[in-house]
């Protein structure tokens, strides 16, 4: 399912991300950092934003760091408090594709939710596709 | 009483003598001196310290030596070089492994105007935790610390030894990855979707002495004029400082824009970029400018150099070993302990093509370890494809062989309903919801299909 996995603690961010969203796209929001992995196993190829603040830097950086080794389609946005823009670059190093510190500068965020999902569109098998792979029919006797 | 000044030599015979570790770099980040304390605090003889660079990375290499690695674990933050005193964590690594931290500051001896002072560095006399720093009134939020400690991880992380394998093609490719790690030409990783290209390019980067900065760039996703725009960013702040130049990793290089292409082709003429470029791909860039969808010149400034990696139903007999990692992985989470895989299961994950390649095989690790009920996963543990992949291995594909339609269609309504109840935790109510089914039809059918006992009478 396209969808992106929003975890802050306000919802100010979604509020903010969800005017950029394209049409189609659910947004799902989450509070804690420990209930990522949980949303991810349902949807393991959602866009996670994740509330960068003092109090979870490590946390934060644990999570994008990861991700690409345990859900390999996910991709990590980063929302920062607006003192931590020096951790652009560190983010960036961890896997995360996008970084911001402002609500209003989220201009480029329609374009990556949407070069995402096209990505995805192409390397994905829907399930009636892999109904058919299952038939025991030559597939290229197909017309 | 008159006032004396003090001899530069007693000066010296001060510093030491005091209990607290003290060392000073040179305006190049190498320690010129090095007090008892703090050669004795990081377990290294001073003058094994004396000469080493302090480079703001982390020590990825096994082989590097002991006093290089301790060098690079005193690094002070870098704005401690441009001229701003500075408290921060430095560390020492134990003999088990372990790290421990301890506070310091971290005196520029210059006037600030200079990119690189000399900086005299003071520790405390006792360790402290590693999230000492981390608070709202501290230098940057501990960003020196943390960038530090991300760099240790990653370099431990994407080791060479991480890169696993016994099949010749997997062989071969980790004689390049080793071969890459030590020079700095460019290097184009090919291989199909999920075998690694990104581990790889990570454990390239992390090898090296002396890393810098890695600056991940996804092609297929990231909007072109931001590709543009952080492309010349990189550039304007590269040709201005000095230091590690670090690696450009192009992910997905064969999605980028034509616009990305001219403007990188334009960077890497005449080395004007000095970073070192990786480039992941699914095909040969050589292959994609052939048929003009790629720049020439771009396609052989990356590929100076080019591993290409296996899909996993090529090396099939790293699967045990592979599988076993992930498994292991699953384990370190804490909780469930599963040991390993019945030949059964093995069995069965060999007879299946692994299109998602090691990615997949992750993926269905993860999904059998928390199905397992025992203790190492059965067959009937794994995921409902690879039990199909099986079954039709068993019985080669006959041309327009038939189907059971009533025993195709229960597969797919089974497999159905198993997504409906994982997505609602297992409660029935949910998962007829989702399914647009009442819950006594639900469970009807749950004991039609062998998924739950009818209760009797």
């Amino acid at each position: 399912m396209s969808q992106i996995i929003v975890c802050e603690r306000t919802g100010a961010w979604a509020a903010a991300i969800r005017r950029h969203l394209p049409e189609g796209v659910r947004l799902r929001q989450i509070r804690a950092l420990a209930e990522c992995a949980g949303e991810l196993r349902e949807a393991p190829a959602s866009l996670l934003a994740l509330e960068l603040a003092p109090h979870n830097i490590e946390a934060v950086l644990e999570l994008a760091g990861g991700l690409g080794r345990k859900f390999p389609q996910a991709r990590a946005l980063i929302f920062a408090d607006r003192q931590l823009a020096g951790y652009q670059a560190l983010l960036a190093e961890a896997g995360a594709i996008y970084f911001t510190c402002s609500p209003r500068e989220l201009q480029g965020l329609t374009a990556i939710v949407r070069n995402h999902l096209s990505r995805l569109s192409e390397g994905s098998t829907s399930f009636a596709a892999q109904v058919w792979d299952e038939l025991p029919w030559d597939k290229n006797a197909v017309a | 009483m008159p006032r004396v000044q003090i001899t530069a030599i007693d000066l010296a015979k001060l510093w030491q003598e005091s209990d607290a570790p003290i060392y000073v770099l040179d305006e190049d980040r190498q320690i010129v001196f090095c007090n008892t304390a703090c050669a004795r605090w990081v377990g290294i003889r001073a003058a094994d310290l004396l000469g080493r660079q302090c480079a703001y990375h982390a020590a990825g290499d096994v082989d590097r030596l002991k006093s290089e690695s301790a060098a690079i674990h005193l690094c002070p933050p870098p704005k401690a070089f441009s001229g701003q005193v500075q408290t921060a964590l430095v560390c020492r690594t134990t003999t088990d492994g372990g790290e421990v931290y301890r506070r310091g500051q971290f005196i520029p001896l210059g006037d600030g105007q200079d990119e690189s002072s000399p900086v005299l560095a003071i520790l405390e006399t006792s360790d402290c935790q590693p999230d000492a720093l981390c608070g709202p009134n501290t230098t940057d939020f501990g960003l020196h610390e943390h960038v530090g400690r991300f760099r240790r991880k990653m370099a431990s992380r994407f080791q060479l030894d991480s890169l696993i394998g016994a099949s010749p093609a997997m062989v071969r490719a980790r004689a390049q990855v080793q071969l890459a790690s030590q020079c700095r030409a460019n290097v184009l990783i090919l291989g199909p979707p999920g075998c690694g290209k990104d581990h790889v390019a990570k454990a390239i980067h992390y090898a090296r002495a002396e890393p810098g900065t890695l600056v991940p760039l996804t092609c297929a996703v990231l909007e072109t004029n931001l590709l543009r725009a952080t492309l010349r960013a990189l550039w304007a702040k590269n040709s201005e400082t000095k230091g590690p130049a670090g690696t450009l990793l192009l992910e997905d290089a064969d999605a980028m824009a034509p616009e990305v292409q001219s403007e990188l082709t334009e960077m890497l003429r005449g080395d004007s970029l000095r970073m070192r470029v990786i480039a992941t791909a699914v095909r040969p860039l050589a292959e994609a400018a052939a048929q003009e969808s790629f720049s020439h010149e771009l396609a052989c400034a990356l590929s100076t150099m080019t591993i290409e990696l296996p899909p996993l139903g090529q090396r099939l007999e790293d699967l045990p070993l592979l599988a076993q990692v992930f498994l292991e992985e699953q384990n370190a989470v804490g909780g469930k302990q599963v040991g390993g895989f019945s030949a059964a299961a093995l069995d069965r994950m060999a007879a299946y093509h692994w299109p998602g390649n090691l990615d997949e095989l992750a993926a269905i690790v993860r999904q059998s370890h928390e199905l397992a009920q025992g203790g190492e996963i059965a067959a009937g543990d794994l995921p409902h494809q690879i039990d199909c992949a099986a079954d039709v291995a068993a019985r080669p594909v006959r041309k327009d062989a038939g189907i059971v339609l009533e025993e195709f269609l229960a597969r797919v309504e089974r497999e159905l309903i198993e997504r409906a109840l994982r997505r609602s935790k297992g409660n029935k109510s949910k998962a007829a919801k989702l399914l647009g089914l009442t819950r006594p039809r639900l469970y009807r059918r749950l004991v039609q299909l062998g998924m739950e006992e009818g209760s009797s009478g």
